[in-house]
């Protein structure tokens, strides 16, 4: 969406914003002020699109100077240290945690901060010579990102095999409590230990984090990957350009039935949606000189080969209502066959559009989009009638293995990443190994991603990434925060009560 | 054989019935009527008098050909129809046959590690649950039967043998005549036998003041248990919530401070034995 002038002006004297907040906020207004018709060469039909809501562009900006999303590979720092800092490989693990921030805070994205800081119990683990003092480093490294990397969609991995250093980091995670980083557990049953695996789903129920991905999945279908912002699977060395997304829930609106939705409105907005990615990626390839420039790409942490892009969804489970309603079914996603028939009929007629969409520079995905089911990160009002992803509405969820079931059959289209959240009350706590079977079962039934916190504690998923309750609290009452996150899961609170999910309790 | 069984519930996820995520499955009646019985509704089976229809504000209930009918589609769980019953039982019951059973356990499959028949007393229905076991094992599940002990071992023993095993209670032994209402000690014999032939998940034991002989309850188990380190011995301390009034009235001033329920494990500690579990 474009912006105005005035909202420089209101950004300027915002009282519930930090200097940085409004820095790059303003800075984000500068990018939308621009005409995409002059700069990107949208033509008047794609405007219309994102003027009524119907494609949401992530406020992602006009002259698309960096990638959304860049997952490096830190692998490399390792090895050659970085000539345009000017720092030497790494000799103990002072100078590898030391040298791993400075990296971070010249590693773009969209919201200028990091999404991904990489498979830190690997980089961490050979370093390792102390356990109890370099705990204290690593716990201080973790805290040392909360504070400054001040956006939970900054995302680190661990696993799939067994570490000292993850088990570290697991120890640090449960004793800081802090929504940054993002945290994801890289499963695979016959890498991943038994006392890893529990021990990490401990820490997620302590700590609302580690994440569990389906390792074998992903690797499957991405190739090295790492898991980035809230749950987006994308290539390594690479990342994702861009990502828009369609507003199903929106679109919805002007159907007259199923079929109008189906064959009439979903390829034409997707159809516009694509050419308006491909433009956006033409502009940062050929035109942003971003490649040219960063030292990410010339010393190899990226490569621009592996860049994709991703085509992302909301608003599944309003788009399924409102077509049951015109079927004159009473029934709700989640909870009605006919429901399910007709996501996956939506989803499997959008992923044949994307399929046979040619995309400029995307070699790492043989030309193609990605499919994201995309949870929203956005303050806009047409939210409120666009549930995140293909998730049920809360308060329409169904019991839990039921609303597992229904939920692992939408993972399969989702390739850059789709995931579910389920809170759990206390008593998992001395049952580890059930949420561990609830875990490897929907990954055997084909889930990408799934985590869980507990319903009572101040940590929160808000749709990928953590919050604490208090923080959006404090903003709710115009107090200042300190993360951009925090305002964000203000917003999709309001519109989506997430905090009020249905917690799953063994009866 | 479409024989039906009448089931109280069924929890699709449990944490709290044996290791790891199981189904289970709730049988109604119970041949034992024990003083703190959390769950009395589960003993008889409905005698269709038809009180709970007249108390029940959703109309959930109602009587058709004599018989109590119990729509669950109107029902709030407002629980008036157990309160109400004078016979230990209620009206929320379903019957199913062992393929209905078996479509609900084949759609949790992926999440579960196994099946726990509690109840009730799931040996009353042996002959069922035999088959079904067998249908259950197949699906690469465990079986278990979380039982009072009361049971004729041979007449059961197909079910003892198609299943992996079982979460005994020994809910007290000089006592039991008093507090559960049967005079022999079979539970101690059937517990003897379970152990030789390695069907025994944990046993269970609930303690509160005065209605029970909790030493010498520990003491036998105990001594059973000795020579069997991979079984665990659970106690449980009494609580007040799922009482009945009547059984408040009987048994409420006997409910354990944690304090006097932590001393049982003292005790078992200086006797030497220590695979136990206090479940405050």
């Amino acid at each position: 969406m474009r912006s105005v002038l005035n909202d420089l002006t209101s950004t300027a004297s915002a009282i519930n914003m930090t200097y940085q907040q409004k820095l790059f906020s303003m800075a984000n207004i500068g990018e939308r002020l621009v005409d995409p018709r002059a700069s990107l060469g949208y033509t008047d039909e794609e405007m219309i699109y994102i003027e009524n809501n119907m494609i949401c562009d992530l406020n992602e900006g006009y002259l698309p100077y960096r990638p959304r999303y860049i997952v490096p590979d830190y692998e490399i720092f390792v090895k050659n240290g970085c000539d345009f800092l000017d720092i030497k490989p790494p000799t103990d693990i002072d100078t590898l945690l030391d040298g791993l921030l400075i990296l971070y805070s010249h590693v773009p994205s969209i919201t200028s901060f990091p999404v991904y800081i990489g498979r830190l119990d690997q980089l961490i683990d050979p370093f390792i010579r102390d356990e109890e003092s370099d705990y204290i480093k690593i716990k201080r490294f973790l805290n040392h990102i909360d504070k400054t990397i001040v956006d939970s969609f900054c995302h680190g991995n661990i696993g799939p095999v067994e570490t000292k250093a993850g088990h570290l980091i697991l120890k640090a995670v449960v004793e800081l409590q802090n929504p940054t980083p993002n945290l994801t557990l890289l499963y695979d049953a016959q890498l991943t230990s038994k006392d890893f695996a529990l021990e990490a789903v401990k820490t997620c129920l302590l700590a609302a984090k580690p994440s569990f991905s389906n390792q074998v999945m992903y690797q499957k279908d991405v190739g090295n990957h790492g898991i980035v912002s809230c749950y987006n699977a994308l290539p390594l060395a690479g990342g994702a350009y861009t990502l828009l997304r369609l507003r199903l829930g929106t679109m919805v609106k002007k159907a007259t039935s199923t079929k109008h939705f189906i064959d009439i409105i979903l390829p034409e907005v997707a159809q516009n949606m694509a050419s308006m990615m491909d433009k956006r990626i033409k502009f940062m390839v050929e035109e942003s000189n971003f490649f040219e420039t960063s030292f990410l790409t010339k010393e190899g942490f990226i490569n621009q080969d592996n860049f994709t892009a991703m085509f992302g969804i909301v608003g599944l489970a309003d788009a399924v209502n409102e077509l049951l309603k015109l079927e004159g079914i009473h029934e709700t996603f989640g909870q009605s066959e006919r429901g399910d028939d007709i996501g996956h009929n939506i989803l499997s007629k959008l992923e044949h559009i994307v399929g046979q969409h040619e995309a400029p520079y995307l070699k790492r995905t043989d030309g193609h989009y990605l499919l994201h089911a995309q949870v929203g990160a956005d303050l806009s009002p047409e939210d409120r009638d666009n549930t995140p992803a293909h998730r049920i509405k809360v308060g329409q969820e169904p019991i839990l293995p039921i609303h597992l079931a229904q939920s692992a059959s939408f993972h399969k289209y989702f390739k850059s990443g789709t995931g579910d959240l389920y809170a759990f009350d206390q008593t998992y706590l001395d049952h580890l190994e059930a949420l561990l079977d609830i875990i490897q079962g929907a990954f055997s039934e084909g889930y990408r991603y799934i985590t869980t916190y507990l319903q009572n504690s101040d940590l929160i998923r808000v749709t990928g990434y953590l919050v604490k309750r208090s923080d959006v609290e404090r903003f709710n009452n115009n107090q200042v925060v300190l993360r951009d996150t925090d305002i964000f899961g203000s917003g999709t609170n309001n519109n989506a009560n997430v905090f009020n999910r249905q917690t799953r309790t063994y009866e | 054989m479409n024989q039906k069984i009448l089931v109280n519930q069924i929890i699709p996820f449990s944490n709290v019935d044996g290791e790891g995520n199981r189904c289970s499955i709730f049988v109604q009646g119970c041949q034992l009527n024990c003083l703190y019985c959390h769950n009395s509704e589960t003993i008889q089976i409905c005698r269709h008098c038809g009180i709970c229809v007249e108390h029940c504000p959703s109309k959930a209930l109602s009587i058709h050909s004599g018989l109590v009918v119990y729509d669950e589609s109107q029902c709030t769980q407002c629980d008036r129809c157990i309160v109400v019953c004078p016979y230990q039982s209620t009206p929320k019951t379903n019957a199913f046959t062992k393929d209905d059973l078996m479509a609900k356990i084949v759609s949790y499959r992926p999440y579960i590690r196994g099946v726990t028949f509690s109840g009730g007393e799931p040996t009353l229905y042996a002959d069922f649950l035999t088959e079904l076991a067998q249908k259950i094992k197949k699906l690469g599940l465990t079986v278990y039967i979380d039982s009072n002990g009361f049971f004729d071992f041979d007449a059961i023993f197909p079910l003892i043998n198609a299943v992996d095993g079982f979460l005994l209670d020994i809910k007290a032994v000089d006592s039991i005549e008093h507090l559960c209402g049967v005079k022999d000690q079979t539970h101690l014999k059937n517990l003897e036998r379970l152990l030789e032939i390695d069907k025994v998940i944990e046993v269970r034991t609930v303690l509160l003041n005065k209605h029970m002989d909790q030493i010498n309850t520990l003491n036998q188990v105990a001594d059973r248990l000795e020579v069997y380190p991979q079984v665990p011995y659970r106690l449980i301390r009494a609580h007040i919530t799922g009482l009945k009034k009547e059984q408040e009235a009987l048994v409420g001033e006997a409910i354990m401070t944690v304090k006097e329920f932590l001393a049982y494990g003292n005790h078992l500690r200086q006797k030497g034995f220590h695979n136990f579990i206090l479940q405050k």
